[in-house]
C-alpha cells in the first residue's frame, strides 16, 4: 500500500488504510464465495489471537447476559459493612458505601456491553449510509460528505463526548450518540469504495446495468460485497466505546442511574489508600472485556479487510 | 514545496471552520440558554447581559454565527465567570503543566515505539516480537486512569518509592535544584502511565511499515551490494517507514490530551485534566467548549505539520512530483 | 581448464509455504568462466530469478537452499556467515534487476546509493567516494552526472534508473554481474542501448555475467552460452549458436519456434500447448511430459515414470531428454 500514498501527497494512514476492500471479486452466494468463507474460518480457528478474542467476548457477553443469575441482587444496595477486603462473602469486597463490589463487577458488564455494541451498530448504520450515498450519488454530494467525514476524523472524540455530556446532561443515549457520531469515518470510506468498485463492475456489464434499479443493484451487488468488511469495522469500534464510557464516568460524567466500571473508578479514587479492591477489580474488568473484543476484532479484520489492521482500535 | 504548503494549508481552512461550526450548534442545541454554555452557570444578570451583547445573542440566529466567528477569528472563546478571566487565557495558563508531562511521555513513547518496533519487524514471530505484539495489545486495552490507580498503589503506596500526587511537595520547601528534582521526582509515575498508553499505536505502525518496506526490491538490491541486515534496516527500510510513524504520532494528538487528562485527574496534577475536572463540576462551560475547539483547531495543525515535515523527509514531496 | 569462476553444484532452493514445499529450483548445476556471458533462459516461473538469488545468497524466509553448493573463486558460498556474504555480494558479486526504478531506494540520492557499494573494501574517503560516482555515472552514459548525483530516484526514467543500477554494480569492480531480466520493463529502444551498454562494459572489465530473461533475442545479442531452466532444473546447456541452430530438447525446440522472428510471417506464431506446472505438485518423471510434442509423437512410456539424467551427446552441449539419452 505504500507506493502510490506517499508519490502525490502524503495521505493520512487512517485515509489509507481505509482504500478499501478494492474492485474485484463480489461475494455473494455462489459456491465459491461460501467455500472461501468456510476456508476463513478455518483460518480465523487456528489463529490463537482470534481463539483468545473470541473466549474473551463469548465471556463478557455472558456475564452481561446472565447479571440476574450471577449477581441477583441491585449492586446500589448494601450488602456488608464499608471497606470489606475480598473475602468468602464478598468476593471482590465491599465499598465506602458497604456494596458489593463483585456485583458492580457484573452489572457494569452491561453497561459497557450496551455502550460498545450501541456504539457500533450506529456508526455501521450511519457509516454505512454517508457511504453508500456518496459512491452513488457522486460528484457535489460525493464531495461534501467525504469533507464531512474528514472533519469527523479530526474531532477530539473523547473531548467531543466529554463536552456533549457536560451540556446535554449525563445519560448513556447522549454518550452513545456522540460516540457514534464520531466513528463512523472508516466505514463510511470502506462502504463508498465498495459501492465504487461495483458500480465500476456495473459499467463494464453495461447492459444489464440498463435494467436494473439502483436500490436492485444495492441489494444484489452491493450490500453482500460490502458487508462483511463494514461489520468487521463496527467490531473496532466497541473497545474505543468502551473506554471513552469508562472515562468520561471516571470524570463524574456518567449516567448516575446505572453502574458502570468507570464510575467505580471514580468512587474508588478516594479510597485509594484505604482500598484496593475498590481500584483493581473494575479496572481488571474494562482490560480484559477490551482487550477481548479488540482481539475479535482485529481478526475479523485480517480477514476482511486485511489493509486496514492499523487503523483500529484507540481510545 | 511552497506550492505544496499553501494547498495543505487551504485545505486545513474549511476544517478548521467546520470545528467552529460544530462547536457553535453544540452551544445552541444544549438545552436551556446558550448563554450558560458560553459563560457558565451561576453568573449575574449583568454579566449574561454583557455576554449575550458580546456574541450577539439577542440578534437573528444566522448573524449569530458570524458574530461567534467573527470573535474566535479574535482569539475569543468564552468567558469563564467563576475565574474571572477569559476562556483561552485560563487554558493557556494550565496547558505547560499538562505538557511538562505530555512532551517527555511522548519523547520516551517515540524513542521505545520505534526502536522496539524495528527489532520486532526485523524479527518477524520471534519471542522479542510476540512480547512486543502482546504489549501491544495489552496496552490497547488498558484504561490509562486504572492504570494509573495501580501504578500509585505499588510504586507510591505499597513501595512509597514515589510521592502520591501533586507537583511538588509544599511541605519539604526545596529551592533551586532540588526543587527541580522534587518535580522530576513526582513526573515519573504519571509519566510513566502516559508512555504506556502512548507506547502501542507508535509501536504497530512502526512494525507494520518497516515489515512492509522490508519486502521492496530496494532493500534486496541494497543487501545485493554487501549492505548488511542491520544498516539496510537502520539505513533503509526505517527512514521509507517513517511516513506512517510521522502520521501516527501527529493524528493521535488528541488522544494523547485525553490520557494526559485523565492521568492529571489520578496523580491531582495542576494541569488541563485539573482545570477540567473543576470546571465540570462547577458547570463552567465556557472552559470545556473552548477546550473543544482549541483542541480540534491543534489537531488540524498536528496534522498540517506532519504533513509538512514529512514531505521534509520524502525528497518525491520535496520536488513536488 | 582452469578452475571455473562460479561452480553451482546440485543447488535445491525450496519454499516452505502453507500450502506445502514449492521447489523453485530443484537440482541446478552450472558453471561459469571469468569473463564469460551465460544466458538462463525460461518462463517466467521456472525458477530462474530464484537460482540468481541463490547464487548471491539472498534467499529470505519462507525460502530456504536445502541441498547444494555455490563455490565462488574458491570460497563455498552456501552456508557462509553473513560477514563473508556481506563481503562478496558487491565488489565480488554484482547484481541488477528487473524493476530497476524499484530497486532503488527512494529517499536516498543516487550518489549516495553508488558511495554505499563503494564503501566496503575501498577504502576511500567520502570525496573520494562522491567523485567515484560522478565518474561511474559518466562512465554508464549519464549526461550531466554531477546534477544527476544529487538526485533521487523518482526524478529517473526507468532506463536512466538501469543506468544508475549498472553504475551501483559496476562501483565494486566486480568478477560476475547477474543481471535478471535488466531490459524487460524497459522501452524497447532503451532496451537495446542498456544490452549496448552492458556489453560494452563486460567486454571492458572482462566480467563474467549471468543473464537472466525469458528473451532469446537477448541471449542472442549478448550471450556465449546459454542454459534452458523448465521448472526449477536446467534442461538444456550449449552454445548460443547451437541454441539456434541445433536445439535438442523438446521444450528449446519449442521456445525457439514461438519466437516472433521464427515465424516471420509465413506461419502463425507456434505456441507451445499447456503451461508451466505448479512447483507444488511436479509431474513424476520429466517435468516436461504432460506438454511434449515430441513425447505424443514417439509415445515413449519413461518420460512419465523416471525424470531424465543431464547427459551430453556433443562436446558442450548438454541436455535432459529420454529423446537423448
Amino acid at each position: 500500500m505504500a507506493r502510490e500514498g506517499r508519490a502525490a501527497e502524503p495521505v493520512t494512514l487512517r485515509e489509507r488504510a481505509a482504500s478499501g476492500p478494492g474492485p474485484g471479486r463480489p461475494r455473494g452466494s455462489d459456491p465459491a464465495g461460501a467455500r472461501a468463507a468456510r476456508g476463513s474460518w478455518r483460518r480465523f480457528a487456528s489463529s490463537p489471537v482470534a481463539v483468545v478474542g473470541l473466549v474473551l467476548t463469548v465471556l463478557f457477553v455472558l456475564v452481561a447476559a446472565l447479571t440476574s443469575v450471577i449477581a441477583p441482587t441491585d449492586p446500589f444496595s448494601f450488602a456488608g459493612t464499608p471497606f470489606e477486603p475480598p473475602s468468602a462473602k464478598h468476593w471482590l469486597g465491599t465499598d465506602d458505601l458497604g456494596r458489593d463490589v463483585g456485583a458492580g463487577v457484573v452489572h457494569g458488564a452491561r453497561t459497557s456491553l450496551f455502550v460498545g455494541v450501541a456504539v457500533a451498530g450506529a456508526s455501521l448504520v450511519i457509516g454505512t449510509v454517508v457511504g453508500g450515498v456518496a459512491g452513488f450519488a457522486g460528484g457535489k454530494v460525493d464531495d461534501l460528505l467525504m469533507r464531512l467525514t474528514e472533519l469527523s476524523q479530526v474531532l477530539p472524540r473523547f473531548f467531543l463526548a466529554l463536552t456533549v455530556v457536560a451540556l446535554f446532561g449525563p445519560g448513556l443515549t447522549n454518550m452513545v450518540l456522540v460516540l457514534a457520531l464520531t466513528s463512523w469515518e472508516l466505514t463510511a470510506r470502506v462502504s463508498r469504495s465498495g459501492v465504487l468498485a461495483v458500480r465500476e463492475l456495473e459499467y463494464v456489464t453495461a447492459a444489464e446495468a440498463l435494467g436494473s434499479s439502483p436500490w436492485r443493484n444495492l441489494r444484489t451487488h452491493v450490500l453482500p460485497n460490502t458487508i462483511a468488511p463494514v461489520v468487521a469495522l463496527a467490531s473496532l469500534q466497541v473497545g474505543g466505546a468502551i473506554l471513552i464510557e469508562a472515562s468520561l464516568s471516571f470524570l463524574g460524567l456518567g449516567d448516575p442511574n446505572v453502574i458502570s466500571w468507570g464510575y467505580m473508578l471514580n468512587n474508588a479514587q478516594s479510597f485509594v489508600r484505604r482500598a484496593w479492591w475498590m481500584s483493581v477489580f473494575p479496572g481488571l474488568a474494562i482490560a480484559v472485556a477490551v482487550l477481548g473484543v479488540n482481539l475479535l476484532g482485529d481478526a475479523l479484520n485480517d480477514f476482511w479487510n486485511p489493509r486496514s489492521r492499523s487503523g483500529g482500535a484507540s481510545a | 514545496m511552497v506550492r505544496y504548503t499553501v494547498r495543505r494549508l487551504l485545505q486545513a481552512v474549511p476544517l478548521v471552520f467546520g470545528a467552529a461550526v460544530v462547536t457553535w450548534i453544540l452551544i445552541h442545541a444544549a438545552p436551556g440558554d446558550p448563554i450558560v454554555a458560553l459563560a457558565g452557570e451561576d453568573g449575574d444578570a449583568g454579566y449574561y447581559a454583557m455576554m449575550r451583547e458580546r456574541f450577539g445573542l439577542d440578534r437573528p440566529l444566522h448573524e449569530q454565527l458570524f458574530v461567534y466567528l467573527g470573535r474566535l477569528a479574535q482569539g475569543d472563546l468564552g468567558f469563564s465567570y467563576r475565574q474571572n478571566r477569559s476562556a483561552v487565557s485560563v487554558i493557556l495558563d494550565q496547558l505547560p503543566a499538562t505538557l511538562l508531562l505530555m512532551v517527555p511521555a511522548l519523547a520516551v513513547a517515540s524513542v521505545i515505539g520505534i526502536s522496539v518496533g524495528t527489532l520486532a519487524a526485523a524479527r518477524k514471530n520471534s519471542a522479542l516480537d510476540n512480547t512486543a505484539r502482546t504489549a501491544t495489545l495489552l496496552g490497547h486495552a488498558v484504561p490509562v486512569f486504572w492504570l494509573s490507580q495501580v501504578l500509585l498503589l505499588l510504586f507510591a503506596l505499597r513501595f512509597d518509592w514515589f510521592p502520591v500526587q501533586g507537583r511538588s511537595d509544599a511541605r519539604a520547601g526545596y529551592e533551586g535544584f532540588r526543587a527541580l528534582l522534587d518535580v522530576g521526582h513526582h513526573m515519573v509515575l504519571p509519566i510513566a502511565a502516559l508512555v504506556t498508553v502512548y507506547v502501542p499505536p507508535i509501536m504497530r505502525v512502526t512494525r507494520a511499515a518497516v515489515i512492509e518496506n522490508l519486502d521492496e526490491m530496494y532493500i534486496r538490491a541494497a543487501r545485493a551490494r554487501g549492505q548488511s541486515r542491520r544498516r539496510v534496516l537502520i539505513r533503509h527500510a526505517l527512514p521509507n517507514a517513517m511516513l506512517p510513524i510521522v502520521t501516527v504520532i501527529g493524528s493521535q494528538i488528541g488522544f494523547m490530551f485525553a490520557g494526559s487528562v485523565l492521568v492529571e485527574t489520578v496523580f491531582a496534577w495542576p494541569g488541563l485534566g485539573r482545570l477540567l475536572l473543576s470546571a465540570i463540576l462547577a458547570r463552567d462551560f465556557a472552559i470545556i467548549t473552548a477546550m473543544l475547539l482549541m483542541l480540534s483547531v491543534t489537531i488540524i495543525l498536528m496534522n498540517l505539520i506532519t504533513d509538512l515535515v514529512y514531505s521534509l523527509l520524502d525528497p518525491r514531496v520535496r520536488h513536488g512530483t | 581448464m582452469t578452475e571455473p569462476l562460479l561452480s553451482v553444484e546440485g543447488l535445491r532452493t525450496h519454499f516452505f509455504v502453507e500450502a506445502g514445499v514449492v521447489k523453485a529450483v530443484d537440482g541446478v548445476s552450472l558453471e561459469i568462466r571469468r569473463g564469460e556471458v551465460v544466458g538462463l533462459v525460461g518462463e517466467s516461473g521456472c525458477g530462474k530469478t530464484v537460482t540468481s538469488l541463490s547464487i548471491a545468497g539472498l534467499i529470505e524466509p519462507p525460502g530456504r537452499i536445502v541441498d547444494g553448493s555455490v563455490r565462488f573463486d574458491g570460497t563455498e558460498l552456501v552456508g557462509a556467515p553473513e560477514r563473508v556474504l556481506n563481503s562478496v555480494r558487491g565488489p565480488r558479486i554484482a547484481m541488477i534487476f528487473q524493476q530497476p526504478r524499484a530497486s532503488l531506494d527512494p529517499v536516498m540520492s543516487v550518489g549516495r546509493q553508488i558511495s554505499q557499494a563503494l564503501r566496503s573494501g575501498t577504502g576511500m574517503d567520502r570525496p573520494a567516494r562522491r567523485r567515484r560516482a560522478v565518474e561511474l555515472l559518466n562512465r554508464v552514459g549519464i549526461s550531466d552526472p554531477d546534477r544527476r548525483v544529487r538526485e533521487y530516484p523518482h526524478q529517473l526514467s526507468g532506463g536512466m534508473a538501469q543506468r544508475v543500477m549498472i553504475a551501483i554494480a559496476l562501483a565494486g569492480e566486480p568478477d560476475l554481474l547477474i543481471a535478471d531480466e535488466p531490459t524487460t520493463a524497459l522501452d524497447v529502444t532503451v532496451q537495446a542501448q542498456i544490452l549496448e551498454l552492458l556489453r560494452e562494459l563486460q567486454a571492458a572489465n572482462d566480467m563474467a555475467v549471468i543473464l537472466v530473461t525469458h528473451d532469446l533475442g537477448v541471449v542472442a545479442e549478448i550471450a556465449d552460452r546459454a542454459a534452458v531452466m523448465y521448472a526449477g532444473r536446467i534442461v538444456e546447456e550449449c552454445s548460443v549458436s547451437e541454441l539456434y541452430d541445433a536445439p535438442l530438447h523438446p521444450y528449446t525446440v519449442g521456445l525457439m519456434e514461438s519466437r516472433p522472428a521464427a515465424s516471420h510471417s509465413k506461419s502463425r506464431l507456434r505456441v507451445i500447448p499447456g503451461s508451466v506446472p505448479v512447483p507444488l505438485d511436479l509431474p513424476v518423471g520429466c517435468s516436461f511430459a504432460p506438454r511434449c510434442e515430441a513425447r505424443s509423437a514417439t509415445n515413449l512410456t519413461v518420460c512419465t515414470e523416471q525424470a531424465p539424467q543431464s547427459v551430453s551427446p556433443r562436446d558442450g552441449h548438454r541436455v535432459r531428454c529420454w529423446l537423448h539419452g
